[in-house]
């Protein structure tokens, strides 16, 4: 053997030798366990420090196979990650879109060539992602059971940085590199499916929380009460002061009404909590429909000396499903009554903008503070505060109110003080009128 | 290979298309033709490729006469080559065709010219010798 052929059999061992330990380095990345931007981030460096690959991506493609988004970058500013290219756009694309390796150098004099033959001496470049003025690129599709994970690109501005052997090597790594990439995103969506999963119970945990709070608190304050009622007319029987029994018959009536309320919206809240409601869209004459709710609550207005208005023009339709906005109106009226002093008012006002139909409610109640205001729409922490005259409450009313308004495409915001009253805006979808 | 002084694994950095190549082919009546081609592609120890992307006078000189002799310069020495070939056959799909075709696309496709530059057909060429010059 001449002393030539040994000289290249050993720089062959010893290349051979290279590619052995920055397999044994990359393996060893591989089963790291850190997230998989990290992982990916010191493998291109392993890379640029055993391999001489200074400029290097990892791009991953989107769920669409429209767009690659770098991952891990080296070589360039961290502004790179996020980047993305089209699918079949420059190197990178057309590797992602045919699953093959590609190998170019001498980059920029065949772009000249092309422009000159095709009689556009300038240059009219997409511009690339990474380097402007790369001179070699290689770009190597990482595929797991045929199925592209992410695409490997080096570039250089220097020519033949890339040899075929250079581009062996590559192909021989993509493929741990690809099963790890995918594994690594398995665990990720893993991660974010039992994430998700926790955010779900959790809720469903505060929902049975509030449930059996409202169960054990708000329910049990009617059912007391009629059992003091019932005592109360046992005596009142006993004594023969019938008088006294009829003034407890109203005492009843509104009793059974607040339990009514409670128990409505109880059901609403678990139905919509189950995701149980059903809507049936349908057209609504809004002047009607305000008027039939609110019709409901007459002996409270007038118990209270309440003046009532309803500024709704006939003509006016809202375009929803009925159960679920007669539980939005039905507690936004009886939450103006109930935080209104005697002798106030209560304004319902209509009016249609770009098919919309926007509906004030405006009251010269006691108001919220700032705090109150902030939380009207939030489950935890809420108590059912008592009217004016101790009313009681549920404090689910403006929940599913702001829920249900939702549900009906709409949108719905408190403005309010203390001591000024409260202005509660709703914008609903417009219905046209029915003929 | 017959008496090839040069492997052509040796020369691999004139076959990246850094520096276009000179090919001199003949007609049947002997009418020679020397012309520059951007690009003779690495097929295997015995082979390379030249891409027909336009009819022109080198690709019909071949189809009757098929020697074609090139000049390849090395862009890292700056060496220069004589390659002698024997035309074999076109080939319009398969490895080599796609390789050379995804390598022209990749740079049609950065200058939004892909409808312009299309590879007809990878002609396959037996390599006769390689000489340093």
């Amino acid at each position: 053997m001449s002393a030539l052929e040994t000289e290249k059999l050993s720089s062959l061992l010893a290349e051979s030798n290279r590619k052995m330990e920055i397999f044994r380095k990359v393996s060893f990345e591989l089963n790291k366990l850190v997230s998989l931007p990290e992982k990916l981030q010191t493998i291109l460096a392993i890379l640029d420090e055993q391999f001489g690959m200074a400029n290097s991506l990892i791009l991953i493609p989107d769920d669409e196979r429209q767009m690659l988004t770098v991952f891990a970058g080296h070589g360039y500013d961290s502004s790179i990650i996020g980047q993305q290219v089209a699918f079949g756009q420059g190197l990178i694309g057309l590797a992602a879109v045919r699953k093959r390796h590609i190998n170019l150098t001498g980059i920029r004099r065949k772009q000249h060539y092309l422009a000159t033959v095709s009689n556009e001496g300038d240059l009219n470049f997409v511009k690339p992602i990474g380097l402007t003025d790369a001179e070699s690129q290689v770009a190597i599709p990482l595929l797991a059971n045929d199925e592209l994970v992410a695409v490997l690109m080096a570039e250089s501005r220097s020519f033949c940085v890339y040899d075929q052997s250079d581009e062996n090597f590559l192909i021989t790594l993509a493929q741990p590199l690809a099963v790890s990439i995918q594994n690594s995103m398995l665990y990720d969506s893993m991660e974010k499916k039992i994430k998700e999963r926790t955010a779900e119970l959790q809720h469903l945990n505060k929902t049975k929380d509030k449930f059996f709070s409202i169960i054990s608190h708000d329910l049990r304050g009617p059912v007391t009460s009629f059992q003091s009622l019932a005592r109360l007319f046992s005596y009142y029987n006993q004594e023969g002061q019938s008088d006294k029994i009829e003034d407890l018959c109203s005492k009843v009536e509104q009793s059974v009404d607040t339990l009514n309320h409670l128990l409505d919206n109880l059901l609403d809240w678990s139905l919509s909590q189950t995701n149980g409601i059903q809507c049936s869209f349908e057209i609504i004459p809004l002047r009607e429909f305000i008027q039939t709710i609110a019709d409901i609550y007459l002996p409270n207005v007038t118990a209270k000396e309440i003046e009532f208005t309803l500024e709704v023009n006939d003509g006016i339709c809202i375009r929803g499903d009925r159960h679920t906005l007669a539980t939005v109106f039905r507690n936004l009226i009886s939450n103006a009554i109930k935080f209104t002093p005697r002798r106030g008012s209560i304004r319902i006002l209509a009016a249609v903008e770009n098919e919309k139909v926007r509906i004030e409610l405006r009251d010269t109640g006691v108001g919220m503070d700032c705090g109150r205001l902030l939380n009207a729409f939030q489950l935890q922490g809420q108590r059912s505060t008592f009217g004016t005259e101790k009313e009681k409450g549920t404090g689910l009313g403006l929940v599913l109110v702001k829920e249900f308004t939702e549900l009906n495409e709409g949108t719905i915001t408190i403005q309010s003080d203390p001591g000024t009253g409260t202005l509660v805006t709703l914008l609903l979808p417009q219905g046209t009128s029915p003929r | 290979m017959n008496k090839s002084q040069v492997k052509l694994e040796e020369i691999m950095p004139a076959l990246q298309g850094v520096i276009p190549s000179i090919v001199a082919t003949s007609s049947l009546d002997h009418i020679p033709n020397v012309t520059y081609i951007s690009q003779i592609y690495y097929v295997d120890t015995n082979h390379v490729a030249l891409s027909y992307q336009f009819f022109n006078k080198t690709i019909k000189n071949v189809r009757e006469n098929p020697v074609l002799v090139a000049i390849l310069t090395c862009p890292v020495h700056y060496s220069l080559y004589k390659m002698t070939l024997r035309y074999q056959e076109s080939q319009t799909s398969g490895e080599i065709f796609d390789n050379m075709s995804m390598q022209l696309d990749a740079l049609a496709i950065s200058q939004k010219k892909e409808h312009i530059f299309k590879l007809r057909a990878a002609d396959i060429y037996e390599v006769i010798s390689i000489i340093h010059v």
